[in-house]
């Protein structure tokens, strides 16, 4: 076994920043992957590959033949069945040292601290403001670090945050809960797959305390013109979730 | 005035306000969030924020999608 985690891992262990203990720190963690769509799909197979030890599969959609286009985790023969148990199938193919805990159904407000022991980072891939919001709210009084993912179209967001010290996606975005849902355009499906890449990224530089994470800055990548950047982004203190205003 | 929109050089008239801009660039739009300074302003605020040379605007649209 320790053989096959040194020729497994062997080009992460080979960056300075990661190392042998980086690698056994990625094996001790666990990360919840909160939707398992198109962001979800490579946030969920980065981090299997990646090493990291356990992995809480959250997503109560069963497959449908139009989520082939950008849902890489899945093929054709599985259209019908749960999302979080194609993706435990695949994840223990591609990793068969990954633990898991699969979960069928949403991440729910009652039953979300249940959902979310013992995890270390969540990694928010949702497909609706509603449920950002309520992840990003049980994130918050859990105090675990959460990395968010968005679409539209051919554009991608991403923030991560530290809870209570750095700004939440409620600070933006909080009034949208009970926004309607609109029918999705798009995405292209190379978008979900490069933000849930860089999600994946953000998840393990948290996890390792290492580089600098898109906190209090919101990065905006458009596909369509590759115009790539960053926004900088301060709590608000009227913040439904982290705001200090309504908190008497 | 020279303030940065959404990262870029915009010329702005003296005494602009927040609201004027976001008026002239995105029409009352909830799914909109308007940062000045990468402070969020709410849409009741707008009109009390009057921008300063070399301020940055940002219009960030939501983005649901997963
Ligand atoms: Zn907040």
């Amino acid at each position: 076994m320790r053989d096959d985690f040194q020729e497994r891992f062997a080009r992460q262990i080979s960056l300075p920043d990661i190392g042998e203990d980086g690698q056994r720190r990625l094996g001790r963690a666990t990360v919840a992957v909160v939707g398992l769509g198109g962001l979800g799909s490579p946030v969920a197979l980065y981090l299997a590959a990646a090493g990291v030890g356990t992995l809480v599969l959250i997503d109560g959609d069963r497959l449908e033949v139009s989520n082939l286009q950008r849902q890489v985790l899945y093929v054709a023969d599985e259209v019908g069945q749960f999302k979080a148990e194609c993706a435990d199938r695949r994840l223990h193919a591609l990793w068969p040292g990954l633990k898991t805990r699969v979960e069928p159904q949403p991440l729910a407000v009652d039953t979300a601290s249940g959902s979310l022991a013992g995890v270390d980072v969540i990694v928010e891939a949702t497909d609706r403001v509603a449920a950002k919001l309520m992840t990003a709210r049980v994130a918050h009084q859990l105090g675990k670090p959460c990395v968010h993912g968005g679409i539209i179209g051919f554009e991608g967001q991403i923030l991560t945050v530290q809870p209570g010290r750095t700004a939440c996606y409620g600070c933006l975005w909080s009034g949208l809960e009970n926004e309607p849902a609109r029918t999705p355009r798009g995405p292209l499906g190379a978008v979900p797959g490069v933000i849930g890449s860089l999600q994946a990224a953000e998840a393990i530089k948290v996890i390792l305390g290492i580089g600098r994470s898109l906190t209090d800055r919101l990065l905006i990548c458009n596909l369509l013109t590759m115009d790539w950047r960053t926004v900088d982004v301060r709590q608000n203190a009227g913040c439904a979730i982290c705001g200090t205003l309504h908190k008497i | 005035m020279k303030i940065y929109l959404n990262g870029e050089k915009f010329e702005g008239s003296e005494n602009l306000t927040l609201a004027d801009l976001v008026a002239r660039q995105a029409p009352s739009d909830r799914r909109v969030a308007v940062l000045h300074n990468g402070q969020v302003i709410t849409a009741d605020r707008l009109d009390s924020v009057h921008l300063a040379p070399d301020d940055r605007v940002e219009l960030v649209t939501l983005a649901p999608g997963g």
